[in-house]
């Protein structure tokens, strides 16, 4: 399986040929059908597709919270050396503790509503007490979080050179920072009063509000890969132009990777670097994102493109794709998207296609390229 | 609050519709003493001839000013009657509900995280047979068991009457402070007692709250897989919190809130049954006696029965909104 | 390339294949639901075969057997085969309970159908008259009534049917309000139909699933208390077989024939048992439709 990597940058996060089933009363729902793709360190990978392509269910598989009914049935999900489908359960706990956040598409129904949002936010910085301790010694910050600790009576331990060793803080100090961290991420959100808000429960925000908190939760644990599910689809269209300046933004101040899942194009346009293109459970395309709109070499991503209006178009009827997406329990055999294709010929029925070097850094499932060409 | 006042009179309606207008009005104030008489003032009094708007009037005033009427199988006012054995049902309810509670919502709880294995399905049949279960059939089970079975075995057997021993009641004499026998002994330093009275209600308060048992953990479990369905679960396990957290902080708070509502429902269930319980384990409560009414004809005492179960109910389910308003911030009140 | 996909069949055996992987995936209601029709079956049929003046046929002699050979059972205090009592008084106690039920049904969706559709200050008055017999627990209240009108089994009968309506008329009208705001209602009217016929006619037969849910739900309930109302003392007289009546006469003999007591509860215990199981069964494969 070739990638468009560039060879200079370190892959962070590396899915091969990951294959997972739903199964329903109706039948297996062949839901991946062996993607593969990389994310590199500090880039923003898109994820684009339809509504059911499966984007959202490999942002679940990389995290592993699937349902139930889920199963991997092949594949490889190696994050920092380790294949993510084959570790522990308390293992993957840690790592969604401390290496991968997740936003997801509405607000309304993914925050808790009996709690407030200081308290689900809060929660994200105690999960990990020596992180809190490091920053109190590295912000020094003892004198505030001594108060704290008066109540408990405990010193700072000291090394032999007088700087504050990585000890742990108590219970009530260990709050208090968290307080303070939360205070100081939700003006990264850009969340004007911020102490009014760590109090209020989520139906007393707004939309727009709701998700910035989420965006912040993420925030907080300063992830090596932020993973965003639609985050902009569930709000209004002012909101999401809001929504993706903020992402603009942070997106300068961040060290991490993205993976963007988005079915909007324009969206991808604005923040990615590099695109990956999923139809019906498999990844079509691959490339930087201005290669994929000047050159798109997949018949699906070409719809794709000639059904959005682009400004420096001049406006003809909007083109759309024939046909819908297709039965993931019954499959087309071969290439699954051969039935709405108008390029399509016999090989595409028969055999799946690989992903192959279609230009420069730029990888396409297709039979019309490489080898095989009709 | 208006509909509390509302549900209060349109009880009263009820009642004195059964009472005054279905049976003899005047039957409600008689007593053995009433010489013939002294009728016609009685029925002066109550303004027992006039049309009904008044009499309605008249009687709720009179129930107000503590006037319930007159039970003849007891020989006394029927509210007196009756808050004589007040504690007593209290006591027996209180006992059921906090032993439904403590062993109901921990076994919704297992029920639905171990959801379709065995703890899953043991529960399930126990609170299935528990719905099922007719109550005083159960209680005289109990006592066939417990108390005769254990006690021909030589096996220190439970005892099956009544609230406490009345022997041992004459040596260690119990003072009444709240009516609660167990609260009152244990006050007091009377623990010989509180032993004996805690025997008791073992059996009885058993059999009562084994029905609401199935209906607790019914609800706490499917709320419970409910709530664990809910997208709020998955973001609290993306943080990734310990299930631990997930469980306890994010999923049960929510969880309570229909079994709440649900509890307060189940306090009906136990006042009805009550009178069942009381009877079968000779407790004196106010069921048993109403029960005893039904058997002398003393339609008063079970009228007055019905109005105080009402009171309770109601005075239950407020409880159950303001616990309700407690755990859903998204309710004002 | 013609697949075989299960989209073409007809939705209908969709349907039933749904239910009935619902109901064998859940093996303990299987079960129960075999026993359930089992203990109904024999209820049903046992008085068919068995004469009911066995009910009458007091043989002293033979009474207070234990169980043994000639009488499965035992017998009770004045001589009766037990086994053939308790067939004869279930079917009593199951007829008592459909009748009930039955006619609470009827009655609760009448009111809440009417209640729910016309709405303002009828529906208002429904609601708060519903309120008020919820807060008295339902046994009680039968007592209650049952004292005022009398003694008597189809007495007690009136008596639980008086005290039953209100849930089934809360429920339907919950589901008339919605149903109500509907287009095809609008039409309806537009066509100059009258109410009463749309309400009879068209809401309430898409509404009623719920309460139909409800109702065999109910029937375990209903005959538990029916049982315990006739263990007090209501209804039924002395000699006529009912299972709760067979309770209290036992009570006096508990300790030297427990099974007095022991038998007939148990048969009480299995139909309930048998009403909630098919309640529960019934309610998981319609509990997807009533969601749709």
């Amino acid at each position: 399986m070739t990638e468009s990597a560039p060879d200079k940058s370190e892959a962070l996060l590396q899915l091969s040929n990951v294959r997972l089933n739903f199964h329903t009363y109706a039948g297996e729902v062949k839901a991946l059908d062996g993607v593969s793709f990389m994310v590199t360190k500090g880039e923003a990978l898109g994820l684009v597709g339809e509504s059911g392509c499966g984007k959202s269910v490999t942002a679940l598989t990389i995290v592993g919270l699937l349902p139930e009914n889920a199963s991997v049935t092949e594949g490889k999900i190696i994050l920092a050396g380790k294949n993510l489908l084959e570790i522990s359960s308390e293992e993957m706990r840690k790592i969604r503790a401390n290496n991968i956040a997740m936003v997801f598409q509405d607000p309304t129904t993914f925050l808790n509503p009996v709690l407030t949002l200081g308290e689900q936010l809060e929660e994200v910085f105690l999960l990990n007490p020596d992180e809190l301790a490091r920053i109190a010694a590295e912000r020094k910050m003892e004198d505030t979080l001594v108060e704290a600790r008066s109540d408990k009576g405990t010193q700072p331990k000291e090394n032999a050179e007088g700087a504050p060793s990585t000890a742990r803080l108590s219970k009530s100090a260990q709050k208090k920072l968290a307080r303070i961290l939360s205070i100081e991420v939700l003006k990264q959100v850009q969340l004007p009063d911020p102490e009014r808000i760590l109090k209020e429960y989520p139906h007393e925000l707004s939309g727009g509000m709701r998700q910035r908190c989420m965006i912040a939760m993420a925030l907080a644990r300063n992830p090596d890969l932020f993973i965003a599910d639609e985050i902009t689809t569930a709000l209004d269209v002012t909101i999401q132009a809001q929504i993706l300046e903020l992402l603009r933004q942070l997106k300068k101040e961040l060290t991490g990777s993205t993976l963007l899942i988005t079915h909007d194009l324009g969206v991808v346009a604005e923040l990615c670097d590099r695109v990956a293109v999923m139809y019906a459970g498999n990844i079509v395309e691959l490339a930087d994102v201005k290669e994929l709109f000047a050159n798109p070499l997949h018949p699906y991503t070409q719809g794709l493109m000639r059904a959005i209006p682009m400004i420096d178009r001049p406006l003809e009827r909007l083109e759309t794709i024939p046909g819908s997406v297709p039965d993931l329990i019954y499959p087309p055999s071969g290439c699954r998207f051969h039935p709405r294709c108008p390029f399509a010929f016999e090989k595409c029925k028969l055999e799946k296609p690989e992903l192959i070097h279609g230009g420069k850094a730029h990888t396409v499932a297709c039979h019309l390229y490489g080898e095989g060409k009709a | 609050m208006f509909l509390l006042v509302f549900v209060l009179v349109g009880v009263t309606i009820i009642v004195f519709f059964l009472s005054q207008v279905l049976l003899d009005p005047l039957a409600l104030y008689i007593t053995e003493r009433t010489r013939e008489d002294a009728i016609p003032a009685l029925i002066a009094y109550y303004h027992l001839n006039d049309p009904w708007p008044i009499r309605y009037a008249v009687y709720v005033w009179n129930l107000i000013r503590g006037d319930w009427g007159y039970s003849r199988s007891l020989s006394q006012p029927v509210l007196q009657g009756m808050a004589g054995r007040f504690p007593a049902t209290m006591e027996l309810a209180i006992a059921a509900i906090i032993w439904t509670l403590v062993a109901g919502i921990p076994a919704g709880i297992i029920s639905a995280l171990k959801n379709n294995k065995l703890p899953d399905h043991i529960s399930r049949i126990v609170a299935l047979t528990g719905v099922s279960t007719p109550v005083f059939w159960l209680g005289l089970l109990l006592q066939l068991v417990f108390f005769y079975y254990f006690h021909l075995l030589g096996l220190p057997n439970l005892p099956s009457n009544g609230r406490y021993d009345t022997t041992l009641g004459l040596e260690h004499p119990v003072t009444q402070i709240t009516g609660l026998m167990v609260v009152d002994t244990v006050v007091t330093g009377n623990f010989i007692m509180t032993e004996d009275v805690v025997a008791h209600l073992i059996l009885p308060s058993f059999a009562l709250g084994f029905i609401s048992l199935g209906v607790i953990m019914r609800i706490m479990r499917s709320s419970m897989l409910e709530v664990l369905r809910q997208d709020y679960i998955i973001l609290a396990r993306s943080k990734g919190l310990t299930e631990r957290v997930v469980i306890y902080r994010h999923a049960l708070k929510n969880a309570m809130i229909p079994t709440v509502t649900v509890a307060g429902l189940a306090v009906a269930g136990l006042l009805g049954g009550a009178p069942l319980t009381e009877t079968v384990f000779a407790w004196p409560g106010m069921g048993r006696l109403a029960v005893n009414a039904i058997g002398r004809n003393d339609a008063p005492l079970i009228m007055g029965f019905t109005l105080i179960a009402a009171l309770i109910l109601v005075f239950a389910n407020l409880t159950v909104d303001i616990l309700y308003a407690y755990l859903d911030p998204r309710i004002k009140y | 390339m013609a697949v075989r996909r299960p989209s073409s069949w007809s939705p209908a055996v969709a349907e039933l294949k749904f239910a009935g992987h619902l109901l064998i995936q859940n093996k303990v209601v299987l079960a129960g639901t075999i026993i359930a029709v089992a203990v109904l079956i024999a209820a049903v049929i046992g008085p068919v075969v068995i004469n009911p003046a066995v009910a009458t046929s007091i043989y002293l002699p033979g009474r207070l057997a234990p169980p043994g050979p000639e009488h499965w059972l035992g017998t009770d205090d004045y001589g009766r085969d037990l086994l053939k009592i308790i067939l004869l008084s279930m079917r009593l106690d199951i007829s008592a309970t459909l009748t009930i039920v039955g006619a609470d049904l009827v009655i609760g969706v009448l009111f809440g159908a009417f209640s729910g559709f016309m709405g303002g200050k009828l529906d208002e008055a429904m609601m708060r008259i519903t309120d008020v017999f919820f807060s008295i627990p339902t046994l009680i209240l039968a007592i209650a009534v049952a004292a005022a009108i009398g003694r008597g089994l189809n007495n007690l009968i009136l008596a639980i049917i008086i005290v039953g309506w209100p849930g089934y008329t809360r429920i339907l009208r919950g589901q008339v309000l919605a149903e109500k705001e509907k287009l095809y209602v609008d039409a309806l009217r537009a066509l100059g139909i009258g109410r009463v016929r749309i309400i009879l006619r068209h809401i309430v037969p898409n509404t009623i699933y719920p309460v139909l849910v409800q109702a065999t739900l109910d029937l375990g309930g209903t005959i538990l208390l029916f049982a315990g109302l006739s263990f007090l003392g209501f209804g039924a007289s002395a000699l006529t077989p009912e299972l709760g009546r067979l309770i209290t006469a036992g009570q006096t003999y508990i300790f030297q024939a427990p099974w007095l007591v022991a038998f007939p509860g148990i048969a009480i215990l299995m139909v309930s048992l048998a009403f909630n199981l098919m309640g529960d069964g019934i309610r998981d494969i319609l509990d997807p439709r009533l969601r749709r």
